[in-house]
């Protein structure tokens, strides 16, 4: 059984126009790197910083190993944070700024020497001591931050958009030291991003958060595989999200009627009731073209209406019967430049029916 | 028009605009060197044998010094009162407005209030109506120079475990400081420099200022006063100048680290 280090209980709060957490409940475990992900104002921020104790909660418990944090200033919560915008020192050196955690709770000063040249040491700062912070670049100024965060080895290591405000090639960079970090420290690692890429990347588990509320709690590849919302699936690049009727339900199988083609799909959780309409997601990546159906495929017939090269991948965009469009990715060029109705195959396996 | 011609006619218009400012400044300095046909340091000499001067020299010395200080704790604490309570534009304008209020008014005002309190007249009277004229000057440089604080610097400090007074101390006030210098050194000036509201509650006792100008309204200017206002209008200068460097100095020397030195 995995150790619950953070746990967050009916969590509300509310500012003047938005919600921040709604009844949120998440458990984060000991040594795990969670990413709360969602787009700018879903509110996870302000989730961070209620654990952080920065913000106070509406109502509702925030429980830091197993202890209700309701009435513990920030300053006792034994966390570390890195901010999107560093917020190092500017009066203060690099050892200062690293060493500050440590000058607060009055670590004597060989130890604190010693801690410091390993911090140094873990974010390949060495060298730099007693570099004034504010000559340093984004990427450094952060490693002075995560430093700094860390040197009090705290039980929860909270991090708020910490690479969002860095160059896209220091930024990958950072992911993996990020996580070679993570790994070494041991630390749990709380996330903040609104960057899909950067969740899936480096998370052993992401909460999707929309408006306060955690619309699904899974590993990377589930998450990413098997969205339950059409939220969640869209949040995604590459997801289509397909209308269909829904024809009837037997047990797990469910058959729909899309783009005037029967499809018969087997549902994972509870098989929708109550709907006439369902929305199913298919990734880009899983959709063939023009290439000859297995038994048991999916096949629609589409229209071509672009195609874009992208580097790596090329996306076609096609609508179907129905006029719903959707973008079909492959490596190369499937279609010829005159083509223009063309099949589209894809294994049941790899449709998911959303909840709503 | 030319660039160039623009170009002249800027540095021209600024000369013109410092020659109004500066030039009555220029007089006293002149006469304070003696109307003889050598100049002389003569008067300066002088000034130091006039006990009554002697005295409200020490009088506005201990003035500046407590108003130099109680003013900027008094305009910090106001300032972090405010951000406090997020108070309202309405409230900052009440705490600001004193400044634009008629001295006269202001003091004559003060004066009847200690008269109605029975409080006699005393150099805790100056003091009291010097802070309040410098108060809000200092309230207005420490908010501005707050405005400038991001206060993610004191939520980093509150996650490292310092509390708020640990955080403040560390971290604020080091970065506020040049406000808070400033702020010092304006309330100094301000009350080394300030004669109608202390002429209206002074008592017995006389500042430079006010030595000056009951002088002046009594026997006329000598060339010792023309030396005396032409020493004041150098230590004004000396005091903008060199005051808000010096706390630069300070934070300077500030960023040698007590953990590496350690």
């Amino acid at each position: 059984m995995r150790e619950s280090i953070l746990h967050l209980d009916q969590v509300i709060k509310r500012f003047d126009s938005t919600v921040a957490a709604d009844h949120l409940t998440l458990t984060i475990y000991r040594g795990e790197f969670f990413t709360l992900l969602g787009p700018s104002g879903s509110g996870k921020s302000t989730i961070l910083r209620m654990i952080a104790g920065l913000v106070r909660p509406d109502r509702g418990r925030v429980l830091i190993e197993g202890r209700d944090m309701a009435d513990v200033p920030p300053w006792q919560r034994s966390l570390g944070m890195v901010f999107q915008h560093y917020a190092v020192f500017p009066h203060m050196n690099v050892v200062q700024n690293i060493g500050y955690g440590l000058r607060v709770r009055h670590v004597p000063p060989a130890e604190m020497r010693h801690k410091i040249a390993d911090l140094l040491q873990l974010v390949g700062l060495a060298g730099m001591e007693r570099k004034n912070v504010t000559l340093l670049s984004g990427g450094e100024q952060q490693r002075v931050a995560l430093a700094r965060a860390l040197a009090v080895q705290p039980a929860l290591l909270l991090l708020d958009e910490p690479l969002a405000a860095l160059d896209e090639k220091i930024r990958r960079e950072m992911q993996a030291e990020l996580k070679r970090i993570q790994r070494k420290t041991q630390t749990t690692f709380v996330y903040v991003t609104h960057d899909q890429e950067e969740a899936l990347t480096m998370s052993d588990r992401i909460a999707v958060i929309h408006q306060g509320v955690c619309l699904q709690c899974d590993a990377p590849e589930v998450l990413f595989r098997r969205p339950q919302t059409r939220f969640v699936a869209s949040f995604f690049r590459g997801s289509n999200v397909l209308e269909a009727d829904l024809v009837s339900v037997e047990g797990h199988d469910v058959t729909l009627r899309m783009a005037g083609q029967s499809v018969t799909l087997r549902a994972r959780g509870a098989p929708p009731s109550g709907h006439s309409r369902v929305a199913v997601a298919v990734r880009a990546e899983n959709l063939r073209l023009g290439a000859a159906a297995h038994g048991g495929e999916v096949v629609l017939s589409a229209r071509v209406i672009d195609v874009v090269y992208r580097g790596t991948n090329v996306d076609h965009i096609l609508e179907l019967g129905d006029t719903q469009r959707i973008v079909a990715t492959s490596t190369q060029r499937e279609v010829a430049p005159d083509a223009q109705e063309i099949r589209v195959v894809f294994d049941p396996e790899h449709a998911v029916i959303l909840e709503d | 028009m030319s660039s160039r011609t623009t170009y002249a006619l800027a540095w021209v218009y600024i000369t013109g605009i410092l020659a109004f400012l500066w030039l009555p400044l220029v007089p006293p300095l002149l006469f304070s060197l003696g109307s003889g046909p050598s100049p002389t340091w003569h008067w300066y000499a002088v000034l130091w044998q006039n006990p009554v001067l002697v005295r409200a020299i020490r009088t506005s010395a201990l003035l500046g010094a407590l108003t130099g200080i109680t003013a900027p704790c008094l305009a910090l604490l106001g300032a972090m009162a405010v951000r406090e309570l997020r108070a309202s534009r309405a409230v900052l304008m009440l705490m600001l407005t004193p400044l634009f209020i008629p001295g006269i008014s202001m003091g004559l005002g003060s004066a009847f209030l200690f008269h109605l309190l029975g409080v006699d007249p005393s150099v805790w009277t100056i003091l009291a109506v010097h802070i309040l004229w410098s108060l809000p000057f200092a309230l207005l440089i420490i908010l501005t120079a707050m405005a400038t604080f991001d206060p993610v610097y004191l939520e980093a400090a509150y996650v490292c475990g310092a509390n708020r007074i640990r955080a403040f101390l560390d971290v604020e006030l080091p970065l506020i400081r040049p406000g808070i210098a400033g702020a010092a050194t304006f309330s100094l000036i301000l009350s080394l420099n300030e004669t109608v509201r202390t002429g209206l509650v002074q008592g017995p006792l006389n500042t430079v200022q006010t030595y000056i100008w009951s002088t002046f309204l009594q026997v006329g200017l000598s060339p010792d006063h023309y030396a005396l206002m032409s020493l004041l209008i150098v230590l004004t200068l000396i005091l903008i100048f060199a005051f808000p460097a010096l706390a630069g100095a300070r934070r300077g020397r500030s960023e040698v680290s007590p953990a590496t030195d350690a």
